[in-house]
């Protein structure tokens, strides 16, 4: 699938974005109070949704033109994880299904998970790690997001959904999607890898477990304190 | 009293055209998939059917397709709501009355839902 599909793509979605946000300012004015009220809080989502959806695209297009400038500063781990839960959370990708957060995985409780990189383009890859988990869902089903380090103060993101993918498929993660296919063989997480090894040179890997596949990030763990 | 089934698995933008076709005088039933409007076709007896193109289980050209194969709703009105362009080439847009495009002109919302 060519640049220009994946680019009116955007336009559309940005499109539908707004068009809902303008639906909202014309009726709400007419509606009962229990419905203003939950147009009020999908506003908010839609808001965060068109904010989300222009720097996926902005991060998407600079990395194609290799033109993505790291500016590496030392990144609390556990509160991108927080930002990127709470953008995800409220995104209109993840209507009628749940966004989790397992429970942080530290060598000490007082350990505090620093990494030197660019914050923005690893919140913007996660980012597409979790598109992808929330384009391959159904409705009423969850993803889990997670953050782990191990013994070699390596620091994993990791981003877990049900789901299994066939043996004919497998070569084609993470390569970039000749359709427009969602899920691991997608656009979405061609673009993950891209940017977490490319950019942030480190690495991806996706695992499949009883039902569920997990794509994880991993990074040297170079700024660790505890 | 023209009754209208809206199909769109975004819950604001049933919100909204329910809430605009309510304000023409229009009875409304709404739902979030393909699959459920397929469903609730003889009970609902729709005299027209707006739907969103996009959508994750059966997009709205397919779900046109599979209305105009059952014989009762070979002719109903379907009409598609989208802010993609009419000149797309990737979906069957032929199976379609006709196109209400994104943002929603109201002159022409009314003009599709008017009672004739």
């Amino acid at each position: 699938m060519n640049e220009r599909h994946y680019e009116r793509k955007f336009y559309h979605d940005l499109l539908n974005l707004v068009s809902s946000v303008r639906g909202i300012s014309e009726v709400i004015k007419d509606v009962d109070e229990k419905t203003r009220t939950e147009m009020l809080s999908l506003l908010g989502s839609l808001s965060e949704t068109m904010i989300e959806t222009i720097h996926a695209r902005r991060l998407y297009c600079n990395l194609l033109g290799h033109d993505l400038k790291c500016r590496l500063a030392s990144v609390d781990c556990e509160r991108l994880l927080k930002r990127l839960t709470d953008i995800y959370t409220r995104h209109t990708l993840a209507e009628n299904k749940a966004v989790r957060v397992s429970p942080i995985e530290k060598q000490t409780p007082a350990q505090k998970i620093l990494l030197n990189t660019d914050k923005d383009i690893l919140l913007g890859a996660l980012g597409y790690g979790v598109r992808t988990a929330l384009e391959s869902i159904e409705p009423r089903q969850a993803i889990t997001l997670g953050l782990k380090t191990d013994a070699q103060n390596r620091i994993i993101f990791s981003i877990t959904f049900p789901g299994s993918i066939s043996e004919e498929v497998k070569e084609l993660v993470f390569k970039e999607p000749a359709g427009d296919k969602i899920g691991l063989t997608g656009h979405s997480a061609y673009i993950f890898s891209a940017l977490i090894t490319e950019a942030l040179k480190g690495s991806a890997n996706w695992t499949e477990h009883e039902g569920a596949i997990t794509l994880c990030a991993h990074f040297e763990g170079n700024g660790l304190t505890r | 009293m023209k009754r209208v089934l809206i199909v769109d698995d975004m819950r604001i933008n049933l919100m909204i055209l329910a809430a605009k076709a309510e304000s023409i005088g229009c009875h409304c039933e709404v739902v979030e998939s393909g699959t459920r409007a397929l469903e609730v076709l003889d009970t609902f007896k729709p005299d027209i059917i707006l739907t969103d193109l996009w959508m994750p289980d059966m997009n709205g050209d397919k779900l046109a397709e599979n209305i105009r194969k059952l014989p009762d709703y070979r002719e109903l009105p379907i009409f598609v709501v989208t802010a993609e362009n009419d000149g797309s080439d990737e979906f069957n847009m032929s199976v379609f009355t006709g196109i209400i495009q994104k943002p929603i002109d109201d002159n022409r919302l009314k003009e599709v839902l008017s009672p004739e």
